[in-house]
């Protein structure tokens, strides 16, 4: 897990939650919603895309692998949870769903400088997510896991390819 | 993804006489899909040499690339190859911060990708 524990910084503006069923149409009004807090906490467009991004690949992790807990059935009709708080330093953002938790810090990373013929297909997802966030972080929950995403205002990442 | 919905077109032309699937609109992982089908059903057909022109694509994510690369891999190994159109810089981005800048040849413009497809092979 990443040094920063994102839970201990505290919420300075309450939380929103959103629910969502568990199905990629509804990912559009996931990424709205992020978007329009990420703006709230003033970020700007720039970065409200790529948290955008973050989200999606999170959600889109959830879709793909959040539904392994029990018999492979119990998570089919459970909903997506992604709650958004204001930080004193930026933005957390948490995805639950019913899959098990992992560790992202041991997950391989993809061969981004490979041939073609050496790239593994797919598995992008937690490489940009941890690219574009200031921390990724995924906690066991009662019934499931939380991939906790974080943004700081004053965030010094750098994404290669910016301007 | 943008603010608004936008479904999934993929529209078929061509650039030089090879086969160009122009996406208009998002490729996520919901419509995704749809982007696979269109590939598929060129390279189905055995049209191996293949040019996928980005300029209207609102949104990109990685299972849009790894459909992209999957498809490149397939052409290649068809003996031809998937060439890319692109200008447009947040695509470019994730290209780059994904490595896949590298393993595409992305041009500028369908008179680039026909000299690079002309340039690539015969087949």
């Amino acid at each position: 897990m990443a040094a920063l524990d994102a839970a201990q910084s505290a919420v300075v503006s309450g939380a929103a939650e959103l629910a969502v069923p568990a199905d990629a149409a509804y990912l559009e009004l996931v990424g709205q919603f992020v978007s329009f807090l990420a703006r709230r906490r003033g970020f700007d467009e720039q970065v409200v895309a790529r948290i955008r991004l973050a989200v999606d690949e999170a959600c889109a992790n959830a879709l793909d692998h959040g539904r392994l807990v029990g018999d492979g059935n119990d998570g089919n009709d459970a909903p997506l949870r992604v709650v958004c708080e204001s930080t004193a330093d930026g933005l957390r953002i948490r995805v639950r769903d019913r899959g098990r938790a992992f560790d992202p810090a041991t997950l391989a990373a993809p061969l981004v400088g490979a041939p073609l013929e050496k790239r593994r297909i797919g598995g992008l997802g937690v490489y940009l997510m941890r690219r574009i966030m200031d921390s990724v972080e995924v906690w066991p929950t009662d019934d499931g896991k939380e991939l906790v995403l974080t943004k700081c205002l004053d965030s010094g990442k750098v994404v290669a390819g910016d301007d | 993804m943008s603010e608004s919905t936008q479904p999934l077109v993929v529209e078929v032309g061509e650039v030089a006489g090879y086969p160009c699937l122009r996406p208009v609109g998002e490729v996520d992982i919901a419509s995704v899909p749809v982007l696979q089908e269109a590939l598929g059903r060129q390279l189905d057909a055995g049209l191996k040499r293949l040019v996928m022109d980005l300029q209207a694509l609102t949104y990109l994510d990685s299972t849009g690339l790894g459909c992209i690369t999957a498809a490149r891999r397939r052409a290649r190994e068809a003996g031809g190859d998937l060439i890319l159109i692109c200008t447009n810089a947040r695509i470019l981005r994730l290209l780059a911060i994904t490595g896949l800048d590298h393993v595409f040849v992305v041009c500028r413009n369908r008179d680039e990708a026909a000299k690079a497809l002309g340039e690539s092979g015969t087949s």
